[in-house]
């Protein structure tokens, strides 16, 4: 938020006081993504899920400035997501949890830094094809096409025959196939988007608060759909949440994000028992 | 007789109009005020068919269709969509469209010049009337072929949009630009394509009106407020609004004139478009959201009714 944040950061490099240098140092530590991310060349079927190494990062993003016009939101930011995990970027509102994710996806002005998708660089990649690469978003708010039928939001993206496989993993669904989505509630809109998300089989699935505005059964539930897919595809997951303790209770790992830089990135735990961090940026 | 042909063809003419700029508004949000230019280059291929090349004026309709849909194209991406990268105004893109409006009308003038001066052909104020086929009865066949492009428009965009993916994919962009371009699909290519076929459907428009009626390079601006009119009475969101828009205001514009000539004398012609402007204040006074926004009305009121 623009009242919390220190007028001597715009410029986004000199920005870390004191209190986040040890965070920097702590994300470091966890980072394994370097060495990894030059050894990709094998990589070259784009709709594959098998080819990544479990434990390798799917998104490896460096030094990252974006924002919208001349808005900068995010300040050198980093940040990696490994194949097989579950990636939870967590922060208060304003932090920039949102915009991380539409960064990937061309959503939204950067002005440097670089986007690698194993081992591809999509920092430039339009919107359109980002899919290609095997990345698939979900957004917060408005992620499926209200007077288009659920069958038609199925096939617009990956046609009438992965439209129908697709419903294999939502049983949920079936009854409303002919209906248009407006007429769905909260949490089966949700389930739809998700079953959108699914269609091409991405190998890198971007949740933006799935569960926002969900009453805590059915927010339950889209969260097990989700840790579901994760085990069954061994794919990337990175979901922003703002339900911090849920959050943390089954990610792999956790951004912790504050006015545009990360603070804390490495092992959940760690994070929950950093009194420090906890109280200053979790209200913990 | 000769009223009913005048009636009908012009209404019909001019729904296909409503459909083009009803159809651009929609999916880009952009009220062309260039799209009647597009038009008279059409009426400008039937008469180069016609008179010059010798041809008949209906083999200028694929002609005009391509001719018209490019020049929409190239300035959707010349001018257009570099503005709305800038995020521009309305009122910016608006400007922009009259701008290219009179451009054209420029370009019209001298290509109507350099017809009458290559070729000694008569190419202002020009009617190919008397080319056209009559059937029996003294049927014009461009009274046919007008409301046979209409239903075959109307059927042809209900094919399209529901009952093809492409169409899924339009109505899909349309609804949600950013959701549509995360999944996948290449919303820039459905703008532009719909620019190429609301410019070629003008085109066909324009040929169809040089049959009947006289054509001239003034006509971009003097025909922009009935299709204007035709649009907004049709709600300006539906195309079959806009076809219904379109065939009210055309029809009430050739019999609106006709009976004020019996009742003041001829002089009245002068003041003919002033049955559009009436439709389109009317419009939007009374009911802002045109005939779509009645069709959801009585839709609605019909369910109450089962409800209760």
């Amino acid at each position: 938020m623009a009242n919390e944040h220190d007028p001597a950061c715009n410029d986004g490099t000199d920005c870390r006081d004191t209190d986040d240098s040890h965070a920097q140092a702590d994300m470091h530590d966890h980072d394994n993504g370097d060495h990894d991310n030059n050894n990709n060349n094998d990589n070259d079927a784009v709709l594959d899920t098998t080819s990544s190494r479990p434990g390798s990062p799917a998104v490896y993003i460096k030094n990252l400035v974006c924002g919208y016009g001349k808005n900068r939101v995010l300040h050198n930011v980093d940040f990696s997501a490994n194949t097989d995990e579950l990636t939870a970027i967590v922060g208060s509102n304003g932090s920039g949890k949102s915009t991380l994710l539409k960064a990937i996806f061309g959503l939204c002005d950067i002005t440097s830094g670089s986007i690698m998708a194993r081992g591809k660089n999509i920092t430039r990649v339009p919107t359109h094809d980002i899919l290609k690469h095997g990345i698939s978003y979900m957004a917060q708010r408005k992620n499926v096409f209200q007077e288009l039928t659920l069958l038609e939001n199925l096939s617009v993206v990956g046609g009438r025959a992965n439209a129908d496989q697709a419903m294999d993993h939502f049983p949920e669904l079936k009854p409303f196939l002919g209906r248009p989505a407006r007429t769905l509630s909260g949490g089966q809109r949700q389930l739809l988007a998700m079953a959108m998300m699914l269609i091409n089989k991405p190998y890198v699935m971007l949740f933006d608060e799935p569960t926002a505005a969900l009453s805590p059964k059915n927010a339950d539930l889209i969260i097990a759909k989700i840790r579901k897919i994760n085990e069954e595809n061994n794919n990337c997951i990175v979901l922003v949440e703002q339900n911090v303790m849920q959050a943390l209770n089954y990610c792999d790992r956790v951004y912790l994000l504050a006015s545009g830089n990360v603070v804390y990135s490495g092992d959940p735990q760690v994070l929950l028992e950093d009194k420090d961090l906890a109280s200053k940026y979790l209200g913990l | 007789m000769i009223i009913i042909y005048d009636g009908l063809i012009y209404a019909s003419v001019l729904a296909v109009l409503c459909v083009g700029l009803t159809l651009t508004y929609k999916i880009t949000s952009v009220p062309n005020f260039s799209h009647m230019a597009f038009a008279i280059l059409g009426m400008y291929m039937a008469l180069i068919t016609s008179k010059v090349l010798g041809l008949s004026v209906y083999a200028a309709l694929p002609l005009a269709f391509a001719a018209s849909g490019l020049v929409s194209l190239l300035f959707y991406l010349a001018v257009i969509r570099i503005l709305q990268k800038k995020k521009s105004s309305v009122i910016s893109l608006i400007i922009a469209t009259l701008a290219f409006d009179i451009f054209m009308i420029g370009v019209l003038n001298i290509l109507a010049d350099s017809i009458r001066n290559g070729f000694q052909v008569l190419s202002r104020d020009f009617t190919l009337r008397s080319t056209d086929i009559v059937l029996a009865d003294g049927l014009p066949l461009v009274f046919v072929v007008s409301i046979a492009v209409l239903v075959g428009l109307a059927l042809g965009l209900y094919y399209l949009l529901y009952r093809t993916n492409y169409g899924m994919r339009m109505r899909a962009s349309i609804e949600n630009e950013t959701l549509a371009r995360t999944l996948g699909i290449d919303t820039r290519l459905i703008f532009s394509m719909s620019w190429f076929l609301s410019g070629g459907l003008a085109g066909i428009a324009g040929v169809l009106m040089a049959l009947w009626f006289q054509g001239d390079p003034s006509l971009a601006m003097i025909m922009l407020p009935s299709i204007f009119a035709g649009s907004i009475v049709g709600g300006f969101t539906s195309i079959y609004g806009a076809i219904l828009g379109g065939l009210l205001v055309g029809l009430s514009e050739i019999i609106g004139t006709t009976a004020l000539v019996d009742v003041f004398g001829y002089w009245i012609v002068q003041y003919r478009p002033i049955i559009p402007f009436i439709a389109m204040i009317a419009t939007l006074l009374v009911l802002p959201g045109g005939l779509a926004q009645l069709v959801t009305i009585i839709r609605q009121r019909r369910l109450k009714g089962k409800n209760a």
